[in-house]
């Protein structure tokens, strides 16, 4: 934007509207709603990793008194092969397997029954009177194992998409994707210097500390209403309808407050069972996984192994960038290969490129979105080997990518070329930074990485009402995840010019809210905040009609100024200006209610990029890594309250930091999860981490009417390899696979 | 197996319960008592979601039995605000936007009231092993560890005035 | 006239071309003249794309306005977190 803005209440940190009832224990999350009658529900789960079931038998638990309903994958429909649109692009088929086992389990902890019983306890007991008959298969655990010629087959059925000619055989590749431009030859062949290497991540868990949850109840009329947590509650809908094979306009949801999400509450996973349990029982059924089953059975991202191979002339200009990637998809086809492949080199202005990715079913849980799904897997590979070669080339790394980087105008790798992106500026603040600069002690070390991520826009629908004392209320349909509401306050009470504390946000259920797509893809404060935006302006045009009414001037003789109509310069009337209050006061005369409103699919979603300076001090005899500063960088386009984008950045370094440094899933042989648990599966505490320093660029997205840019996902994009760089400098050696873990690092120092 | 009767005061006032012998504190009071402020995130004693005050002690609800409780006094969430205002700690916390999904905000708040009560001026080390228990995913722990050191600073500087003579 | 630069995974519906030039004022229209000119296409870009007009990605596109010098990518649609 050319000329400066002045804002009045957007950039400003007011307290959250829904701020007080989290504070005092009083919003309601997802395990907190209780109805009369109301019986509880959990699932048994496959002990085996890989098994043929053979027989449930379900008849003795049925007996049992105090045991309403008890089913298995026989008691849902069929669900046919189908596309679920919308966010992740999965298959309602997988997803009803998923959600209950049919003929196959393909993970331990795979849902194969559930029973509803009076109390938790007693439907935990009777869960040991279920027979289930298995006829164990090998476990195939491993990227490595999976693509195997010899392997053992998750889905016979399953060949090899994006392959021709078409294989003869299934496979547990489930897809072959590849981009390509230039001459990928040519290019490493004008290289002065080629760097090459692999890496590997392992399966890491989103870690919301709410467990999901939900409370299902439906009528004698088949009308089913469902409270959960989740990350979108019209996608909990269309899923369950999709599963129970219910019609849409027969199941409300209500989405309660959420206690974390970061991707993984954009699936389905009990809910369809509650309301199948609730028909069969005629009670209300509440249902809450366990951490144990949080980890076994929901959300985890992809293990992933990538190789990189860079080449650049002496100059430090690259001329070709290659990869081979592979990620775990878990149980079903769908891991986030293809926008890890097409963010890859996204920050990088190469001529010649060539990606290509694999999607692999392992028998672990279905992987579901984690922030910035596949990127942070892809980045880490890539910002680690832009770091060896800046070591080669002995070149500042930021300085390295800054003769790199891509900006306004140029080609991304994915294909569109730029719009206005804060690439530059992030590598410029890092660079002039203090934390970039200051002395290091000896066995401390610093790293850099760039971060990318695309966001999106989508459908949203948003209303906003004036009461009749001119006070606003904003309904929409995005679950508040971090701070959401204060933002479309602001954005409220910025585009009518009446105070934020006059600006209640109402997050509506299904019956209540226009359609929205999730709360994900960093979309709510962009998407569903130019749907408020557009909705205030609505209300400014009507706001203005009855004032030109009440005047009797013409509609385009009224203007609108802080929150009030006054007559447009140069007309001739005699009045005073007309608060939103007081034409809310007289709507009664003027026409009725005020009541404005807006849906879009929005598009231009602007690109974000980041900058994260990790510095570390590694412990030689223990191995142990300490992060002794971090500083995020990061491009919001607009900062709409930046204490929450702020937040952002610093949650997605934490979670980063974990994923670089301790947090993965570790099995046993046998393909069972040895540490479901927050004390083994370790995320970072208070004490792990220090301060981390934020600077939020902003370089305004064009297509946004306050410049707004997503936020929530690109900050957990560079941290993995900023922490891995920072323990190469500290150590002199590169680890290529993570976590950094104390054990794998003392090995390194001690090869070394 | 019959239930064990108790009686306790929560929040500063008397209540009496049944549970079963093996039943945790938590779940008495979510289900039983209906105070469902505390919140369960692992039921292990890993997360502090569940964080209560047992007479002067910081315990883990999931970890304490409700029959534990027997002539004890527990202090949840729910009594943390005074009448119709906050405490300055859930002032602090929401100034400093120092929460996200909010759903570990009421372990934090018990968890930080103990704390300033034992050591009304915290390093921030002491702060952060404090907490080491209380986990949280959303925001990085900062702008909960800022909000701490600046209510510590704002609380004892109101003692201090409160102990001066007028 | 508008600049259509198609992907890889697309190559094999219009021939081979990298790129074309179509005169069209809306996204269904450009894709019936490209069906036109490549029959077949037109399906393929109906479904589950997402395009990029000028730089703006838009999820589902259909009556979305193409300039006259506007340059359109095509691309997968994104999933998120
Ligand atoms: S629920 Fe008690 S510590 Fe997690
Ligand atoms: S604010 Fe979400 S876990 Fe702390």
């Amino acid at each position: 934007m050319s000329e400066a803005v002045n804002f009045k209440y957007i950039g400003t940190r007011p307290v959250r509207p829904d701020g007080v009832d989290k504070v005092t224990g009083r919003a309601n999350y997802g395990a907190d709603a209780n109805l009369p009658g109301m019986i509880h529900g959990v699932v048994l789960r496959s002990p085996h990793a890989h098994a043929i079931i053979k027989k449930i038998d379900l008849s003795q638990v049925r007996l049992l008194d105090g045991i309403y309903a008890a089913v298995s994958g026989n008691d849902f429909p069929e669900v046919s092969s189908g596309s679920m649109g919308g966010e992740g692009g999965g298959d309602y088929k997988d997803l009803a397997a998923n959600i209950m086992a049919r003929n196959k389990v393909l993970y331990h902890g795979h849902a194969v029954a559930a029973v509803a019983a009076r109390t938790r306890e007693l439907a935990v007991e009777a869960l040991a009177l279920i027979q289930v008959e298995y006829e164990i298969l090998d476990p195939v655990m491993t990227l490595d194992a999976a693509m195997a010629e010899d392997a053992a087959i998750l889905d016979e059925s399953m060949f090899t998409q994006g392959v021709d000619p078409k294989p003869k055989y299934p496979s547990n590749i489930a897809s072959r994707i590849e981009f390509k431009r230039g001459d990928i030859e040519q290019g490493f062949l004008e290289a002065d210097i080629i760097v090459e290497s692999e890496f590997r991540t392992p399966t890491v868990h989103q870690g919301y500390i709410e467990p999901h949850a939900c409370l299902a109840s439906i009528n004698e009329g088949g009308q089913a209403t469902l409270w959960c947590s989740t990350q979108g509650h019209f996608d909990v809908r269309a899923a369950s309808a999709k599963v129970l094979n219910m019609d849409l306009c027969d199941i409300k949801v209500i989405p309660s407050e959420i206690g974390g999400g970061f991707g993984g509450k954009t699936v389905v996973y009990q809910e369809p069972v509650a309301i199948l349990l609730s028909r069969i029982s005629g009670r209300p059924v509440k249902m809450v996984m366990d951490r144990d089953e949080v980890f076994r059975a929901s959300g985890p991202a992809s293990a992933s192994h990538t190789r990189v191979k860079i080449g650049a002339r002496s100059d430090g200009t690259l001329t070709a960038m290659s990869c081979w990637m592979a990620f775990e998809a878990g149980a079903f086809k769908g891991s986030a290969i293809m926008p890890g492949a097409m963010c890859i080199f996204t920050p990088y202005k190469v001529a010649n490129f060539y990606i290509e990715g694999f999607d692999v079913v392992v028998n672990k849980p279905k992987v579901a979105a984690y922030r910035a799904p596949g990127a942070p897997q892809a980045m880490y590979a890539c910002e680690s080997l832009m770091d060896e070669l800046a070591r080669k080339l002995e070149m500042d790394p930021l300085e390295l990518r800054l003769v790199n980087a891509v900006e306004e105008g140029v080609q991304a790798a994915y294909g569109p070329k730029f719009n206005a992106i804060g690439f530059r500026e992030c590598l410029e603040v890092a660079k002039q930074h203090p934390n970039y600069t200051r002395a290091l002690k000896e066995g401390q070390g610093r790293g850099v990485a760039a971060g990318f991520w695309f966001n999106v826009g989508m459908q949203s629908s948003a209303e906003v009402h004036i009461n009749e004392n001119g006070t606003v209320m904003v309904i929409e349909g995005n679950p508040d995840i971090g701070g959401s509401r204060a933002s479309m306050a602001l954005m409220a009470a910025e585009t009518l010019g009446v105070p934020y504390e006059k600006v209640r946000v109402v997050v509506a259920d299904t019956e209540n809210a226009g359609y929205t797509n999730v709360t994900g893809g960093s979309r709510v404060t962009f998407a569903t905040g130019m749907a408020v935006i557009q909705a205030a302006q609505d209300i400014i045009s009507q706001a203005k009609q009855r004032a030109a009414a009440t005047w009797e001037l013409d509609e385009d003789q009224v203007d609108w100024q802080n929150g009030h109509a006054i007559p447009m310069p140069g007309v001739n009337a005699d009045v005073e200006p007309l608060s939103l209050a007081r034409i809310a006061a007289n709507s009664g005369r003027t026409g009725g209610p005020l009541l404005g409103r807006a849906s879009l699919n929005a598009k231009g979603a602007g690109p974000g990029f980041s900058v994260n300076i990790a510095e570390v001090a590694v412990d030689r005899e223990t191995g142990k890594t300490d992060v002794i500063g971090f500083t995020a960088i990061q491009d919001a386009g607009k900062a709409i309250h930046p204490a929450y984008v702020e937040g952002q950045l610093q949650g997605g370094a934490a979670q980063g930091i974990g994923w670089a440094l301790n947090e993965e899933y570790i099995y046993d042989e046998k393909g069972v999860m040895q540490n479901a648990g927050f004390l083994d599966y370790r995320i970072p505490v208070a004490s792990d981490l220090p301060k981390i320093d934020t600077h939020i660029v902003e370089v305004a997205n064009t297509a946004h009417p306050y410049g707004v840019r997503g936020v929530g996902e690109t900050p957990i994009v560079a941290p993995l390899a900023a922490v891995a760089n920072a323990v190469r400098d500290a150590i002199g050696v590169r680890i290529t696979e993570l976590p950094l873990s104390p054990s794998r690092v003392l090995e390194s120092i001690d090869g070394a | 197996m019959s239930k064990m009767h108790v009686s306790a005061s929560v929040n500063g006032e008397p209540v009496e319960f049944l549970c079963e012998p093996q039943q945790s504190l938590l779940n008495v009071l979510r289900d039983e008592l209906n105070l469902t402020g505390t919140k369960e995130g692992c039921t292990t004693g890993d997360c502090g979601a569940c964080s209560v005050m047992l007479d002067d002690r910081l315990v883990c609800s999931c970890l304490t039995l409700a029959a534990e409780v027997q002539g004890k006094s527990v202090g949840t969430i729910e009594g943390v605000a005074n009448g119709d205002t906050l405490h300055p700690i859930q002032q602090a916390l929401l100034e400093h936007a120092a929460l996200q999904c909010g759903v570990c905000t009421p372990g934090y708040v018990v968890a930080i009231k103990a704390l300033l009560e034992k050591n009304p001026l915290p390093s921030e080390s002491e702060i952060r092993y404090w907490l080491a228990g209380n986990l949280c995913r959303c925001t990085g722990y900062d702008k909960i560890i800022t909000a701490v050191q600046d209510v510590a600073q704002q609380m004892a500087k109101a003692d201090k005035n409160a102990g001066e003579p007028a | 006239m508008a600049t259509v630069y198609f992907p890889d995974h697309l190559l094999a519906y219009c021939e081979n071309q990298r790129q074309v030039e179509v005169h069209a004022t809306t996204y269904r229209e450009l894709v019936r003249l490209l069906d036109k000119r490549f029959p077949g296409i037109g399906r393929v870009l109906s479904e589950r794309i997402s395009v990029a007009i000028d730089g703006q990605i838009c999820h589902e596109p259909f009556l979305e306005g193409i300039g006259i010098n506007s340059e359109v990518h095509f691309l997968h649609p994104i999933a998120a977190g």
